[in-house]
């Protein structure tokens, strides 16, 4: 038990610190923190893994929680105000020590084949003999996300953190409370939002399988809070909803801390958050700066992934497969785009690169097109599909009915909890809009093409049954998908009624500008 | 036009009634999905204790075969030193002796494991049956060995009985309350073993995989092994 506790207050402790610093306050700091911490945890410890320094689960939580506190104590002198907040730490913190022995005693772990090959993985990244003893397929298959989430159990003789994945789970429902209180600030009043917050929160945790995810031993849950965190805060930025609690800056640090968490939770997770960071990427509401630092950091920690996985294949003596080198490549080309992130449009906050001679010309910035950029890359996960089937239309028909009897006629325990999603989504985006509502949308659409190109991909349909990969992977975005029907039946507006746009939150425009350029289309009326 | 603005007009009741009603729903299947589902993947289900791996030891054919060996080396002796006579059909792929190798520290808790060439590779030398203290099923899907045609072969672990603990008379279900993949390495005296593909048609399977403690075997086959 002690250890366990240590782990999670030192997990909260640094989670917390962190985002105060970064300006949050409130009663969403605990959650998110939480949140944070677990991404520090996974961050820190794969950075310990991948230089080869000391793997010591003990170095990984000194350094999860005494950075980000001295970073914090270190302001505290230039802002006192920095103070504010203690009491929902303090709670949130005695909360989690509450819960740590409570959780340790219910027995209720839930687990398939692969959660044994993550805790096997854990202990030997805990031991420091994983870079010479882990098989390439461990590493390709079983990414590092879930075995640092455990590696410090370790330290007293278990293989994982009893209460880590529940309390990941609690704090995954309280961030999308927030996200909706949030996001419902401006168009309801009080009493309709605590109602209608309540209920969706009760839809979503009454289903079965996102039950069973609260004690699951597998990548699910965080791989779905990842996605709720790049996508809400994004959303919240964009639509600067909420702005006094939840200052920009921290809104931007939430995204920022997931993405690298996001890459290594799963093994297309560099994927899906590529597709969920790209429509903050295209749009003119982040400055090119954060768009820079959002592009760099999945391209880095991707290629860093990837090089991780050549070294061990080169030093297993296997032969590198394309389904890593290629990924490879396309992460350190997009690193190289990173500068034209700082191209941003005249007008719009764009830096360009000084002298306006030295401008790139108005119409190759890519910030120009978003709504048809983003209809490309979905497009294009669509036409890859069609193409793989065209080859072999086998993967996908065995993976549809197997799909549709998971999804459909309940063989996957989901009940008619999907189906019933998928229409009132696809109604809702039919009928209703909301500003900047890409950035909620993108991922969740581009899940369906994205999960059946995997199936070719991995070389194997998906199956029937509760334990298939895609009946488990359904979780990824059921939280956010949640989140966005919700916020489009309670404050989105009639399509066709023009969506007000908020003040742009950018920097002003510089002064001495070419000729204007055309507006881009806005990312609010993408559908 | 009417209609519409009566939506809009009661539009949050409409949400809260849909969102009632697809809450009610929810709950109304969970129970019935539950009783579908094996224990280990129902939404609400209790175990007797959280350590996953004994849970799946007990519960689950495949796990008892796949990691049953490993487990029991962990259970009886943690932070044991472990032999692998080579060469062995385990050296075959690259990907079979890592997975070993692995699965000894992971859950056979091992303090070290070392591939030596020696000729225990070709067998015990004795019949170390009167010395099984546990043993456990094959056929789980695992990592291909071509002798076994990927399936995971029967395992058994011969221990000196001077060591202990006694031999019991059931060797499969021996285990059973006791199996377990956490908890501290063991102090000194460091045991010792030697895991070797014994030629002993069991179950099906041309061989066992074996885990037999050096001071069962000959002097010289224990100098074998160190030098």
């Amino acid at each position: 038990v002690t250890v366990e506790l240590l782990t999670m207050a030192a997990v909260f402790v640094g989670g917390c610190a962190l985002l105060r610093g970064f300006g949050l306050t409130g009663w969403a700091l605990p959650p998110l923190g939480l949140i944070v911490g677990i991404c520090l945890l996974v961050e820190v410890g794969f950075g310990q893994l991948v230089t080869g320094a000391p793997g010591s689960p003990v170095i990984t939580l000194v350094i999860i929680s005494g950075v980000p506190l001295a970073w914090c104590a270190l302001r505290l002198r230039r802002e006192p105000d920095l103070g504010r907040s203690l009491v929902p730490v303090a709670a949130g913190l005695a909360a989690v020590c509450a819960a740590v022995p409570v959780l340790r005693t219910v027995n209720m772990v839930k687990w398939h084949s692969d959660s044994l090959e993550y805790l096997s993985a854990g202990r030997l990244i805990a031991e420091g003999r994983y870079r010479s003893l882990a098989p390439s397929s461990m590493l390709s298959t079983r990414v590092l996300g879930v075995p640092l989430l455990h590696t410090p159990a370790n330290l007293s003789g278990e293989l994982y953190l009893r209460s880590i994945t529940p309390l990941l789970w609690l704090a995954t429902v309280a961030s999308l409370i927030w996200l909706l209180y949030n996001a419902m600030r401006t168009g309801t009043d009080r009493r309709w939002r605590t109602v209608l917050i309540v209920l969706t929160v009760l839809w979503l945790a009454t289903n079965n399988r996102v039950a069973s995810n609260t004690f699951y031993l597998n990548g699910h849950l965080l791989t779905a809070a990842l996605l709720l965190l790049i996508a809400g805060p994004g959303w919240l930025a964009a639509s600067s909803a909420g702005a006094d609690r939840a200052p920009r800056r921290a809104l931007l640090a939430l995204q920022l801390l997931a993405v690298p968490a996001l890459v290594l939770a799963r093994p297309e997770g560099a994927l899906m958050a590529a597709l969920a960071i790209l429509p903050a990427l295209l749009s003119d509401r982040f400055s090119p700066r954060h768009r820079s630092i959002l592009l760099a950091t999945l391209c880095i920690c991707a290629a860093l992934l990837t090089g991780f996985e050549v070294w061990l294949f080169h030093a297993r003596g296997t032969t590198i497969p394309v389904s890593i080198t290629a990924p490879g490549a396309l992460w350190l080309l997009l690193l190289l785009a990173v500068p034209l992130m700082q191209w941003g449009l005249p007008g719009r906050g764009g830096h360009g690169w000084g002298r306006p001679g030295w401008r790139l010309p108005g119409w190759l910035l890519v910030q120009r097109y978003p709504v048809l950029l983003l209809a490309i890359v979905e497009g294009g996960l669509w036409l890859g599909l069609a193409a793989y089937t065209l080859r072999s239309s086998q993967v996908l028909v065995d993976s549809a009915r197997a799909t549709s009897d998971n999804l459909v006629h309940g063989q996957g325990g989901w009940g008619i909890f999907v189906v019933l999603l998928c229409a009132l989504l696809l109604a809702a985006m039919l009928l209703l809009r909301l500003p900047n509502q890409a950035i909620l949308r993108f991922p969740v659409t581009t899940f369906l093409p994205l999960v059946f190109l995997l199936a070719y991909l991995r070389e194997g349909s998906y199956r029937v049954g509760d334990t298939d990969s895609l009946n488990r992977m359904v979780m990824h975005i059921v939280p956010l998908g949640v989140a966005y029907l919700a916020l489009l039946l309670t404050i989105g507006r009639p399509v066709g009624r023009r969506v007000p746009r908020p003040p742009a939150t950018q920097p002003p425009a510089q002064p001495a500008q070419p000729a204007a350029s055309p507006r881009p289309r806005s990312l609010a009326r993408l559908h | 036009m009417r209609v519409g603005r009566v939506v809009a007009r009661c539009r949050y009741v409409i949400v809260a009634v849909l969102l009632a009603g697809l809450t009610l729903l929810n709950i109304g299947q969970f129970r019935g999905i539950d009783r579908k589902l094996p224990l280990e993947m129902r939404a609400v289900s209790w175990f007797r204790n959280s350590d996953v791996m004994a849970l799946a030891y007990e519960r689950c054919p495949r796990c008892r075969s796949r990691y049953g060996l490993y487990m029991a080396l962990g259970t009886i002796a943690p932070g044991a030193r472990v032999y692998i006579p080579t060469p062995n059909a385990y050296q075959a792929e690259r990907t079979v002796a890592d997975q070993i190798s692995v699965r000894l520290y992971s859950y056979g808790r091992a303090s070290s494991v070392a591939w030596v060439d020696s000729p225990l590779a070709g067998g015990p030398g004795f019949d170390p049956s009167p010395y099984i203290y546990a043993a456990g099923p094959g056929g789980a899907h695992d990592v291909a060995i071509d002798e076994n045609n990927g399936f995971c072969a029967p395992w058994a672990i011969a221990l000196d009985p001077a060591a202990g603990p006694a031999r019991q008379a059931d060797p499969y279900h021996v285990l059973d309350p006791s199996i377990t993949a956490e908890g501290p390495h063991g102090g000194p005296p460091v045991r010792e073993f030697v895991l070797i593909r014994w030629a002993h048609p069991t179950l099906g399977f041309a061989r066992v995989d074996l885990l037999v403690e050096t001071t069962l075997l000959q002097p010289t086959q224990r100098e074998s092994l160190i030098s």
